[in-house]
């Protein structure tokens, strides 16, 4: 320890002597109480024999309190096990030892500092124990004890991010695997495409589709259904490879696969932009078997038109071929009725007045016959029809015919304008105005007309108070020859509903009737505003 | 060159075994949860070529290491494959997120567990044999396994060849099972010097 | 203390049963003495005779202090059967105490294996 430099004379500052200076253990105690670690030193008796500033601040007991004291009499309530094993073989055997914080959570009882308080009810330690031989040849015990909290700390932080991280990972993944089963799964073939031209196959459909085993044309024509791009040569597809018109926001389009078979296909385009890029995304829908089931629609429906138009061309000249020799019947029985009537017996004057009766309603009811059969045949082409002239008309006609008393027919409010043949929906409305005159009390017989108007049609109504149709029939009086009442109770052929509810549906609408016996009927003209395309179509 | 008799290797592996069985009682106790430890055979080599570790020359290996001087003297050390270091220090702190590499604190703890079973080995020879051994500090090394015994700056073994004795340590622990080695490097002076005492103690023992 | 007793020890290390075989034969001078390198020998060798004292070495090649202490507890009900090892692990010693099988730690020394012998000689 005295080591007195050679140079030392020479030196401006003098180097110091220990033993000359004052008490070299004192001196040692103040040097070591400036330690940022925890100083212990045990004597061979396991007493205390030195503890440091640094000690007395973290354990809060004064170098007073602890002196020759054993560890374990000074932190009573901790075990200490593998310190006390370590001074003990350190004692012993002069074996030096390692103690961490890992192994040995807090293994002395000491405050971490204010900072840690929150998270650490100890401070982690890392210890190590030193064998100290002295002069007399024996051995003492020291303790260096360093505080890791922070380590720890940061080591569980980081264990945390790390977990945290991997979480993330696995979730992430998971969440791409199930996107990309969805994409692969999806029926469709989804393409993507840049506007530099590329286009990429996302899932197994589209690469049968576009991939090297598909259409080559199809990329093509997917290039030319994408908005302009500059700096992309695009050449124009076949005609017969779109099915449909650009310009009608459906598009369609006809792809070959090397089996041969064509294959329509509906196509979508949206689009997103990253990287500073656009991108298209493309969809391509298979649609053969919507297609067939179009091609199928349509064949019915010229099936089903072809068979009506028979059938009103049979009715039509059955009733026209009918009428001739009925009107010979009916004039020569009229002709017998005027000529011998109360000139034979009262019998053949009954008997002649039955067969007038007959052929004048054979009369009627062919007449109305070539009535239904012509709404089908001769319609004329739709125009607007303002309805409130139209039942203007309605009501001059029955004031001629005598048939109804004024003011029975009442309008109640404006009624709308509608499409439509004119003198069809003034058949339309004349033979339900008539229905509800006739099933009335001809003296206190009122029928209301009242129009409403739902966001897509008008509603027309007509209203009697006459006495009502039991619910079981409402359906059925609109079929052909319905009659509910015997021919005595009421005038009517049963042709009368039959022709008004082709009339509507020609229009494109729908005709009801709520009612309840006693209670008169409302009869319901729905017509829309816009014609469906059959009903356009049909009378152009 | 080293011929020890029967009788010197037994007992030599005896105090071994009695100081592993020490060193696991004390980690039991440490990590609450059983640890047995067991050296099944010691051979002694004079090449470290000649070592099991030595068949695989470029596996990383993680060594705790200590220095002793006594009697005889050479360093002892603590090694394993460095996966199984991980291993072994994750199952005894029952680690939850294990890192890629040894953390500093789990490299400290698994100095902590060289620590134990080198100071129980030496303790337990120095303590029958009474003749007290000075050991150092452990310190961690982590490299290849071919430059396991390379020594920075010279060497305590300097000119002298070296003796390993080798341990073949197995750890059994709840989960697993962890094989590693304890080396005690030493020139033949100190082996020899090892055999002297040995064989005095149980000329005065045995008398 | 002048009672003649038979001893039998097992122990893989013959180091360690010759030096547990001199602790005793230098106190108890004329106890005679067995030794045993594993618990099949041993269990052979209880065929034949009986002993006052069984001492066993817990880490064994096959059958292990504690299986052998138990097979041996059942032969001789009133012998003193104890597991000697460095293993002093709370688990073990539980299991030898619940055998009924006394319990000395490793490193054997002349003064542990008197004290023990001389306390069971003083309690029979």
């Amino acid at each position: 320890m005295k080591k007195p430099s050679p140079t030392s004379q020479q030196e401006p500052t003098q180097s110091i002597d220990l033993d000359r200076d004052g008490n070299a253990a004192e001196l040692f105690a103040a040097l070591l109480d400036t330690a940022d670690t925890g100083l212990v030193a045990l004597a061979p008796d396991r007493t205390i024999c030195h503890w440091n500033q640094w000690m007395q601040t973290r354990s809060g007991l004064s170098s007073q309190e602890v002196m020759g004291k054993a560890l374990h009499d000074v932190f009573p309530e901790t075990g200490m096990g593998r310190v006390s094993v370590a001074i003990e073989d350190c004692l012993k055997f002069g074996m030096p030892a390692v103690i961490s914080p890992s192994l040995n959570q807090g293994a002395l009882p000491l405050s971490p500092l204010p900072q840690f308080a929150a998270s650490f009810d100890r401070m982690e330690q890392s210890i190590r124990v030193h064998p100290i031989k002295t002069k007399n040849n024996g051995t003492l015990c020291s303790l260096i004890i360093r505080d890791v909290t922070l380590a720890v700390q940061r080591d569980r932080l980081l264990r945390k991010q790390a977990s945290e991280l991997a979480d993330l990972v696995t979730q992430s993944k998971r969440s791409e695997d199930r996107t990309k089963a969805i994409l692969q799964n999806t029926i469709d073939a989804i393409l993507v495409a840049s506007d530099d031209g590329t286009i990429e196959p996302l899932n197994s459909r589209a690469q049968e589709l576009c991939g090297p085993e598909g259409d080559p044309e199809l990329r093509n024509i997917i290039r030319f259904l994408l908005p302009d791009s500059d700096h992309i040569q695009i050449t124009a597809p076949p005609p017969d490879r779109l099915l449909t018109d650009l310009g009608t926001g459906v598009i369609e389009v006809l792809a070959f696969t090397k089996t041969g078979r064509t294959v329509p296909l509906e196509v979508a385009i949206s689009h997103f932009s990253a990287d500073q890029r656009y991108h298209y995304i493309i969809t391509l829908r298979d649609i053969s078997q919507r297609k067939r089931h179009e091609m199928e629609i349509q064949r019915t429906m010229a099936e089903l038109e072809r068979s009506n138009s028979e059938l009103e061309q049979f009715a039509y000249a059955a009733s026209h071929d009918l009428q001739e020799p009925l009107r010979m019947v009916s004039s020569y029985t009229q002709l017998i009725a005027r000529r011998y009537q109360g000139q034979l017996d009262d019998t053949a004057d009954e008997f002649i007045h039955y067969a007038v009766d007959g052929t004048q309603r054979m009369q009627r009811m062919i007449d109305d016959l070539l009535t239904l059969s012509r709404v089908g045949r001769h319609g004329k082409p739709f125009h607007p029809v303002p309805l409130d002239d139209l039942f203007d008309a309605i009501v001059v006609n029955f004031k001629r015919a005598g048939s109804a008393p004024e003011g029975n027919i009442v309008r109640e409010g404006h009624l709308p304008t509608v499409t439509g043949d004119a003198s069809q929906l003034l058949l339309l409305f004349q033979n339900l105005v008539s229905n509800g005159l006739k099933y009335s009390d001809p003296e206190n017989g009122r029928v209301r007309i009242f129009a409403a108007d739902t966001p897509g049609s008008y509603r027309i109504f007509v209203a009697d108070n006459g006495i009502g149709i039991d619910p079981q029939y409402h359906e059925t009086i609109f079929e052909i020859f319905k009659r509910l009442h015997g021919y005595g109770d009421y005038a009517g052929t049963g042709i009368g509903l039959a022709i008004c509810k082709k009339i509507t549906d020609r229009h494109g609408g729908i005709l009801s009737v709520t009612s309840a016996p006693g209670e008169g009927s409302t009869f319901c003209v729905e017509l829309p505003k816009e014609l469906p395309i059959v009903a356009a179509t049909e009378s152009m | 060159m080293i011929d020890l008799s029967e009788l010197e290797h037994d007992t030599i592996s005896e105090l071994i075994n009695i100081g592993v069985g020490r060193a696991a009682s004390s980690l039991s106790e440490m990590v609450e949860q059983p640890v047995e430890l067991t050296v099944p055979r010691i051979t002694f080599v004079e090449r470290f070529s000649d070592t099991d570790l030595a068949s695989k020359p470029n596996e990383v290996v993680s060594a705790v290491s200590q220095t002793f001087d006594g009697p005889f003297k050479g360093e002892a050390m603590l090694v394993f494959p460095e996966e199984r270091s991980l291993e072994l220090v994750r199952s005894l702190l029952k680690v939850e997120v294990p890192l890629d590499t040894l953390t500093d604190l789990e490299q400290e703890a698994l100095m902590e567990v060289g620590n134990i079973i080198l100071n129980a080995c030496l303790g337990s020879i120095s303590n029958v044999l009474g003749e007290p051994i000075n050991c150092s500090m452990p310190s961690f090394r982590k490299r290849e396994s071919k430059s396991l015994l390379d020594v920075e700056g010279g060497g305590l073994n300097n000119g002298n060849k070296p003796v390993l004795m080798i341990l073949h340590v197995q750890f059994m622990l709840r989960q697993n099972d962890i094989d590693g080695y304890v080396l005690f490097v030493m020139d033949l002076d100190s082996i020899q010097m090892l055999r002297e005492l040995v064989r005095r103690f149980l000329a005065n023992s045995l008398g | 203390m002048a009672q003649q007793r038979s001893v039998l020890l097992v122990d893989d290390s013959k180091f360690a049963r010759l030096l547990v075989k001199a602790f005793i034969s230098s106190n108890f001078s004329n106890w005679e003495i067995d030794e045993a390198e594993d618990g099949n020998k041993a269990l052979e060798m209880v065929e034949g005779k009986s002993y006052d004292y069984l001492l066993l070495d817990f880490n064994m090649p096959g059958m292990n202090g504690l299986e052998l202490g138990e097979q041996l507890r059942g032969r001789f009900p009133d012998a003193v059967i104890a597991l000697l090892t460095a293993n002093i692990q709370q688990e073990i010693q539980k299991k030898a105490a619940s055998l009924g099988l006394e319990f000395l730690a490793k490193p054997p020394t002349e003064e542990k294996i008197r004290d023990f012998i001389a306390a069971q000689e003083a309690a029979r």
